[in-house]
C-alpha cells in the first residue's frame, strides 16, 4: 500500500534541501546572511503556535556547523589571523547564554520586530559593505 | 579601547545567542573601530558566532524543541552550499550580488514591516516533525 503522506514528506525534504543549499551558498559567497534564509524558510514549516521561538533556536543550530566549516576555510587559507581573538571568546560566550534566556522571557512579535529591523539593516549593511 | 571591544563584543553576542544573528555587527566593530582587514573580520565573526551560538544552544538544547532530522538536511546541503558559494565568490563580482541580496533583504524586511498578520491553520502542510 503507498503511503498518501509521502509526497508531502518528500516534498518537505527537498524544501530543507534547496533551503540549506541556499542558505550555504549566500554565506559562502557574500559572508553573512544564511541564517536570515533559513529563518524566513523554517517559519512556514513550523507551525505549532507554541513553537515561534524555535524556529531561531533550529536556524541557529543549523548555522553553526555551517559557519564551522566557513571559519575553517577562512582560518586554513590565511584569510583570518587568530592573533587578539582571544579577548572576545568569553564575552561571546555569557552574551550567548544571557541572549539565551532573553529569547524565553520576551514577547514574540517583539523577538519577530528585531528580527526585523536586523533584517532590514543586514540588507542595508550589504548594500554599503565595500 | 579594549572594555570598549569587550563590551560591544558582549552586546552582539547576545543578540546572536537569541538565535536572530547579529547582522555582521562584530565584522562592523572590528573593521571600523578596531582596523581589522574585512576578510579577516568576516573569519573572525564566523568564529565569534561559533562561541555565542554554541553556548546559547548549550541552554536551548534542553528547554526547545529541536527538529534534528531537519537541522540535519539543512546542515548537510549547507555544508554543500558554503563549499559551492566559496568557490563561486572567486569567479563572480561578488559586489553586484551582495548589493542586490542586500536590497532584496532590505525590501523584504521593510514589506514585511507593513504586512497584515495572516494566521496559518496549524493543520496546513507541509510541517516538520
Amino acid at each position: 500500500m503507498v503511503n498518501s503522506k509521502a509526497p508531502e514528506h518528500l516534498k518537505t525534504i527537498l524544501k530543507l534541501l534547496l533551503l540549506g543549499t541556499a542558505a550555504g551558498f549566500v554565506n559562502g559567497l557574500i559572508g553573512s546572511g544564511g541564517g536570515i534564509l533559513v529563518v524566513f524558510g523554517l517559519a512556514p514549516l513550523i507551525t505549532d503556535p507554541d513553537g515561534k521561538r524555535d524556529v531561531f533556536v533550529n536556524a541557529l543550530a543549523v548555522m553553526l556547523p555551517i559557519s564551522l566549516v566557513s571559519a575553517i576555510s577562512y582560518i586554513s587559507t590565511g584569510r583570518t589571523d587568530l592573533t587578539g581573538f582571544g579577548v572576545y571568546i568569553i564575552p561571546a560566550a555569557i552574551g550567548g547564554v544571557i541572549g539565551a534566556f532573553i529569547l524565553d522571557k520576551i514577547n514574540v512579535p517583539v523577538i519577530k520586530k528585531l528580527f526585523t529591523a536586523l533584517v532590514i539593516w543586514s540588507g542595508i549593511y550589504l548594500m554599503i559593505r565595500k | 579601547m579594549q572594555i570598549l571591544n569587550i563590551i560591544a563584543a558582549f552586546i552582539i553576542a547576545i543578540l546572536s545567542g537569541m538565535g536572530i544573528g547579529s547582522g555582521g555587527l562584530f565584522t562592523i566593530w572590528l573593521t571600523a573601530v578596531a582596523g581589522t582587514t574585512q576578510l579577516a573580520a568576516q573569519g573572525l565573526n564566523l568564529l565569534f558566532f561559533l562561541f555565542s551560538g554554541g553556548s546559547s544552544m548549550a541552554v536551548h538544547i534542553g528547554k526547545r524543541k529541536i527538529y534534528w532530522k531537519a537541522i540535519l538536511i539543512l546542515t548537510v546541503s549547507g555544508i554543500v552550499g558554503t563549499l559551492a558559494g566559496s568557490f563561486v565568490a572567486g569567479l563572480l563580482p561578488v559586489g553586484a550580488i551582495r548589493t542586490i541580496f542586500g536590497a532584496t533583504l532590505m525590501i523584504s524586511g521593510i514589506a514585511s514591516l507593513f504586512s497584515g498578520k495572516k494566521r496559518r491553520d496549524p493543520n496546513e502542510s507541509p510541517q516538520i516533525k
